[in-house]
This record gives C-alpha cells, sequence and structure tokens, in this order.
C-alpha cells in the first residue's frame, strides 16, 4: 500500500470513528400502557363468548386460556387468573363475532373460505365499573389462525408499558 | 456531531476519486449503520435509480448494547427496521453525489412484543462519495416529519434531550 493511500485510509477511519464517537442519536421507544396498572394489577378473564359460525361446544373454553396465557406473557397485568372465585382486582369479558364467507365459484375443489372476528371487550372494577374497552375486528383463511390474531390484538392492548 | 460530519464531508474532499454517472439509471447496495446511543441498528439496502429519481428499500436489525436485559426485552434483540424510500439525486460534485428523500420507516420490535410497531415518516439528505466506479461510502441525516406516539428522536429514556437529527452511514455498490 503506498503512503498516499495509507493516509487516506487513516483519514477515512478517523472520519467514521469522529462521526461514530460524535453523531450518535439517542433514540427512545416506549409505551405508557393503557391503563394504570399499579392501581390494577391483576384480572380475571372471564369465559369468552363467542357466536357466528363454524362454532362449536368447547372452543371458547381454549380462547379463554389462550386470553389468560397472552396475557400473562404480554401484558402489564401482574396477575391473571381464570379463576372466578380467585385473588384478582379487575375483571376482563371479551365477545367474539365469527362470519365466513364462502365462495365455491366454478370448480367445486377450488373453494375460498373468508373468516371476519369481531371482538369486542370491556375491563371493569370488581364493582362494575368501566376501566378500558375497545373493539377489533380481523380476517383470515382459517377460523383458528383469525381468532388468534384477534385474541393476540386484545393482549396487546394491554402490552406491559416500557420504556427503552 | 456536526464536527464529525464535517471531517468526514473534508475526507472525502481530500481523498478524490473518479467520474460517476455513465448512464440514465442503475442500481446500488448498501451496508450500513445507523449512530444511535445504547443500540445497535445494522442493515443491508438496495436501490435503483432512473434518472434524478430513485427507490430505496432497506431492512435493518436493532440490538440493546447493554448485556443486561431491561424488561420487556429478554435479550438485547430489539427488532427490526424496515425502509422503504424515494430519493431525487440533487447533482454531483464529483466525487460527491448528493440526494434528499422521504418515505416510510417501519421499526418492527418483535423483541419487546410481537405485535409492537412504530412508524415514522422520514425527511433525509445523502452524501455519498465514490471511491472509485463503483464503491461508495455515504453519510445520511434524518429527521422523523411524523412518528408514531412512543418513538422519540433526540430523547434518551431518562429523558435527556439531545439533536432530533439521526445518522446513518455505510458502504455501498452503485452499477450504472
Amino acid at each position: 500500500m503506498s503512503r498516499g493511500k495509507a493516509l487516506r485510509w487513516l483519514l477515512a477511519v478517523t472520519a467514521a470513528a469522529g462521526l461514530t464517537l460524535g453523531g450518535c442519536t439517542a433514540v427512545t421507544f416506549s409505551h405508557e400502557g393503557v391503563i394504570d396498572f399499579a392501581q390494577f394489577p391483576s384480572v380475571y378473564v372471564q369465559p369468552i363468548v363467542i357466536s357466528g359460525r363454524g362454532i362449536f361446544d368447547g372452543y371458547s373454553q381454549g380462547l379463554q386460556d389462550d386470553l389468560a396465557r397472552e396475557l400473562r406473557e404480554r401484558s402489564g397485568f401482574a396477575g391473571v387468573t381464570l379463576q372466578p372465585n380467585g385473588n384478582y382486582v379487575t375483571v376482563l369479558s371479551v365477545e367474539l363475532y365469527v362470519d365466513e364467507d364462502y365462495d365455491s365459484g366454478f370448480d367445486e375443489n377450488d373453494t375460498d373460505d373468508r373468516f371476519y372476528v369481531e371482538a369486542a371487550w370491556h375491563l371493569r372494577t370488581l364493582e362494575g365499573n368501566l376501566i378500558d374497552d375497545g373493539s377489533l375486528s380481523v380476517e383470515g383463511d382459517y377460523i383458528d389462525s383469525t381468532t388468534q390474531e384477534a385474541i393476540g390484538e386484545i393482549a396487546h392492548h394491554y402490552l406491559r408499558p416500557y420504556r427503552l | 456531531m456536526i464536527r464529525g460530519c464535517v471531517v468526514a464531508v473534508l475526507v472525502a474532499s481530500l481523498w478524490g476519486g473518479p467520474a460517476l454517472a455513465k448512464g440514465e439509471g442503475g442500481f446500488g447496495l448498501d451496508v450500513e449503520t445507523m449512530l444511535i446511543e445504547d443500540k445497535m441498528v445494522v442493515g443491508i439496502g438496495g436501490y435503483g435509480v432512473y434518472k434524478m429519481v430513485g427507490l430505496d428499500l432497506g431492512f435493518a436489525l436493532a440490538w440493546l448494547d447493554e448485556e443486561d436485559p431491561r424488561p420487556p426485552v429478554e435479550g438485547s434483540f430489539l427488532g427490526g427496521l424496515f425502509q422503504a424510500h424515494v430519493f431525487v439525486h440533487l447533482g454531483a460534485m464529483r466525487p460527491l453525489v448528493f440526494r434528499v428523500g422521504t418515505g416510510l420507516d417501519a421499526w418492527l420490535l418483535w423483541g419487546i412484543d410481537e405485535d409492537e410497531q412504530k412508524y415514522a415518516m422520514p425527511f433525509f439528505g445523502e452524501v455519498r462519495y465514490f471511491i472509485g466506479d463503483t464503491l461508495n461510502v455515504f453519510v445520511q441525516p434524518r429527521y422523523y416529519l411524523f412518528e408514531s406516539d412512543g418513538l422519540e428522536v433526540g430523547v434518551a429514556p431518562d429523558g435527556d434531550e439531545g439533536s432530533p437529527f439521526l445518522f446513518t452511514v455505510g458502504l455501498g455498490g452503485e452499477w450504472r
């Protein structure tokens, strides 16, 4: 390497180091939480009320379990229970409505199902006072993945606060 | 930070380089890093340019610098940054090329939560220095015109405020 080329590389490295050391900008990602989890640290997840097409007995129980698991993993609630006689300070009720759009087209073997899930939820105190509520709608090709997506979005709604 | 940029431009001016554009269109590939305090963001990108206008797509991964996990991040992995930008070629002062652009920055924060996302609309400038016909280095300051709640540039997690400009530096190749 010639002296001139080495000098250029040295200058480039110096510039890069200067830019790196002097040019860093602070970036913060944060989420405040939709409720005060210090005031409302625990929740009882009521059995999910589900109606519409493609629903069978016992489907609601699985979704209730799934929602509780998702809330434990992702939400700001320190305690999540499925037991109505447990220790909790809030109650989460969820209603799901499932609709199915069935289009067989011209080919009987080439069906095109489409599932639509509408969800509404209410978080209340033990006295019945409303703390938070919301609704959403999702759609997908399979009923399981579509209802799971709705459940996941409800859990994400109660995402734990962070600041990084 | 400004001092760093001035040094970089001075070095670029000293370095010298050959001519740039040979045709009306071309494409390029970049490896790049964002200069962010306490976080590491490293990615790749590609762009196509025709005459004065170009489209740039990039993807980067982001980590916290700290070894100790900070809830809700279990390790240090924060997520990804998807970038879709359009840019305008402002001109060239050989061997420097100047661009400005805007588009979408999508921060997909899987390390925090699988559905956690932040979006921003950046405005950026770019100075690209060609070392040869193909190889180049670049610096790209950007400012977020709009951003999601919970995405703060120039604000540290402890509340300390600084410059609102994000800097990306990288190494690229361009073929025309």
